[in-house]
Order: C-alpha cells, then structure tokens, then sequence
C-alpha cells in the first residue's frame, strides 16, 4: 500500500506515476527522473497508524573503540614525525540503525562501492 | 497534517563527486528539495575533491604547513577522519595520496582532471600534527596530504539527509555509489531496501532493509572500471592488501558505515575484526566466500 509510506492510512488513494526525461543543464550527462505522487486525505480517527515493528533491535556498530596504544607503526611508513606518546582511551558513540520490514514504494537501490 | 496532505515522492540520479549519485525524497515539495539536496553535494565535491586544485582539501595539501581558512564542514571532516582514525587503530588512513601516486591513480575516471600533490608528500601513521586553528582554519604538517575518499561521500550523505528532514522531508535517501544513508521523521518510518552487489558481477550478494541507517560498500576494484583504473585501490599504512574482495558494513551514519568497511578490509583477520565489534557487517574474501555477522541477518530479507 503506498499510504504507509507516510504513516498515515489514506483514503481515497489516488496514484499517479510518471517516468520522464530531463536535461540537467549542469551536466553534460542525461538526467532521469522518476516520479509518484500520493495523494489523498488523512483519515483524522486512524492517523497515524501504527507502524510494523522492526523485526529486531538493532546491535550495530560497537560504541566502545579499542584502547589506542603507544605502538609504533611499520617502519615503512617513512614518516618523521614523533609517534603518539600517551595512551589514550576514546569513546566513540556511533548511533546504530533500524531495520526496515523490506516494503518500499521504491526499486531497490543499490550498494556497490564504486566510490 | 490536519484536514489533509498531499506527500510526493520523487528521485533523481546524476552524477556527483565522480560516482552515480542518487537522492529520494518523500516531502510535500520533494523536487526542491532533491535540488537542495544536488546543489549541496556539488558544494561539498568542491570544498573537498582531490581532482579540483581549488578545493579546501587541495588547498591544505599544497599549503606547505601554513594554516588556511576553509570551510566550517571541512573541520568537521577532518575532525571526523581523527576520530575515525583513532577508532580503526590506523586502519583508516586518510593521508594515503603517495601511494596512489606511486600505483598511478592520479587520474578522475570520469573526466581529465588529475590529483597533484607535492612531491614532498609522505604517508603518515598519526594525525596528531593536525591543528584546528579555529572552526574555519586548519594546518596540516608540510609534508602531510588528506584524501575524503570514500568517507567525504559518507559525511556528504549523511550532511545532506540529516539537512532536508530539518526543511521538512518525511524520509530521504542519498546514495552516492554505494555509501547510502536514509533517515524519516518520527511519523513516516519508510523502509529503503539495497542489494548489495560486487562490482564487476551482475549476481546480488545480499538485500537488505533500512528504516534509519546506512549501509556502505567497499571494492578492491572498486576504481577499476571498464578496464580503466587501478585494480587494487584499498590499502594500509605499510602497504599490505586487503583479504577481501568486498565488504559491506550497516551502520547509523554513512561516514561511519565506510570507516568500518576499511577496517574490516585491512584487518588481518576480517572476520575477527567483524564480531569482536560487534560489526553488522558481511565481505566477500579471497575465495568469494560470503561471511556476515548474525546482526547482518536482522536487516536481510
């Protein structure tokens, strides 16, 4: 249902997809567009309706960074400067992510670390 | 919201920071906004490029350790790549440019500008010669270089996604080549699925669903395309390989999703280094045999 989208449940859903073509004057490359629009009204006694519940908490990213010692890198580094002298320890608080349930309004996109 | 809305969900792709660059936006004005969204990755492509001479990253580079004044964002980048740094242990290195230049990758794949950087240029092992003079000027040491590589596109993702929901935006995702963050209000949970492919092969490694979060991926070959390109570009301080073919991390933030994916790449024990940090994250090895960590699965479908 594209309603859920946007956490409200629509009524009298109207859809309206359109693909088209543009010229991005900035670039010497094609453009392509791709467009849906949602409309409808919000139904005021269901709005906004509820959400699937993830399907588990998520336990990403470690938010304890390991101790940073004083141990010298490889000799091939052929770098001057003094090495650190102290060891420190650092606390890095990276947020974790949410999974989603797999519905999307959209194709799926893609992850190919071409960067 | 009362009385009605009309949310429109719109998407464009173009090509930025030398990558296919795809924005999505489910807002009440959504093509405005994918052109804020554009007008400030072309900004961030110009404040740190290796290829633009001009860039306040290509300006450090060549400042011969005297301070310079740039942009506020680029003390948060490079205040990023230090923590960055610090929590992969070195890892994560972003004064690599001399050993692009010793394999040749000076060249942009997709047009004929290069990198150039003083012939003086070394590798280092530590920023802490790094002084932040103020929220708009930095020094690096006259012999240091910074490279945003992959992490530049990360941070501009996340910039980019975190500034449109401030203008209203119901859900976003920016992905520029890979490095993909998406975020939604509290009121519009919208999930945002990613096959994660190797490139070079046409099979998906692996989908997965985001509602907030990001998901990076990192190559070996990542800047080897259509035979163009070097066919290794990951490496670490004392030029050791990687012992993956690929490796993809999810995470809260782009800019850390692509730290972790070089850090699980360089690690000598990848695997190792996935579940003793509690990584969600999978690689392709040597072998090309697929290994992700359980909290993979919790965003797989």
């Amino acid at each position: 249902m594209l309603g859920m989208t946007t956490g409200y449940a629509f009524a009298d859903l109207a859809q309206k997809k359109d693909v088209g073509t543009s010229v991005d004057p900035t670039l010497t490359s094609m453009t392509h567009s791709t467009s849906v629009e949602l409309s409808g009204q919000v139904n005021a006694q269901t709005a906004p309706t509820p959400q699937p519940a993830p399907k588990a908490s998520a336990s990403t990213k470690a938010v304890q960074t390991p101790l940073q010692t004083a141990t010298p890198q490889a000799a091939a580094t052929q770098n001057a400067a003094p090495q650190p002298a102290a060891t420190q320890e650092v606390v890095i608080d990276v947020p974790v992510a949410t999974p989603g349930n797999g519905n999307s309004s959209w194709k799926n996109q893609k992850s190919s670390g071409s960067n | 919201m009362a009385g009605g809305v009309l949310l429109l969900g719109h998407q464009e792709t173009r090509r930025v920071m030398g990558v296919t660059a795809t924005v999505t936006v489910h807002a009440v004005d959504p093509r405005r906004l994918i052109e804020e969204a554009f007008s400030l990755l072309n900004r961030y492509e110009m404040l740190w490029s290796r290829f633009i001479p001009t860039s306040d990253l290509s300006r450090l580079n060549h400042a011969q350790g005297r301070s310079i004044v740039v942009d506020p964002s680029t003390i948060d980048l490079i205040t990023f790549m230090k923590r960055a740094h610090t929590a992969t242990d070195g890892l994560y290195n972003p004064t690599l440019l001399p050993r692009h230049r010793e394999l040749h990758d000076v060249l942009s794949l997709v047009d004929d500008k290069r990198c150039d950087i003083p012939a003086s240029a070394m590798i280092w092992n530590h920023l802490n010669d790094i002084t932040i003079v103020s929220d708009a000027e930095v020094s690096i040491p006259d012999t240091m270089t910074l490279d945003a590589g992959g992490v530049g596109k990360g941070f501009s993702a996340d910039l980019v996604v975190e500034h449109l929901l401030a203008l209203g935006a119901q859900s976003v995702s920016v992905n520029l080549g890979g490095d993909a963050r998406v975020a939604s209000a509290p009121s519009a949970r919208e999930s945002w699925n990613f096959d994660v492919v190797s490139l070079g092969a046409s099979d998906t490694v692996s989908t997965i669903s985001l509602i907030n979060g990001a998901i990076a991926t990192s190559s070996i070959d990542a800047r080897y395309r259509g035979g163009i390109g070097p066919q290794k570009h990951v490496f670490s301080v004392d030029n050791s390989e990687s012992h993956c073919r690929m490796c993809s991390v999810i995470a809260g933030e782009a800019r850390w999703a692509e730290v972790w994916t070089k850090y699980v790449m360089l690690a000598s024990s990848p695997r190792a280094a996935m579940t003793q940090n509690n990584l969600t994250a999978l690689i392709v090895d040597d072998n090309g045999s697929r290994y992700s960590t359980e909290s993979w699965k919790e965003f797989e479908l």
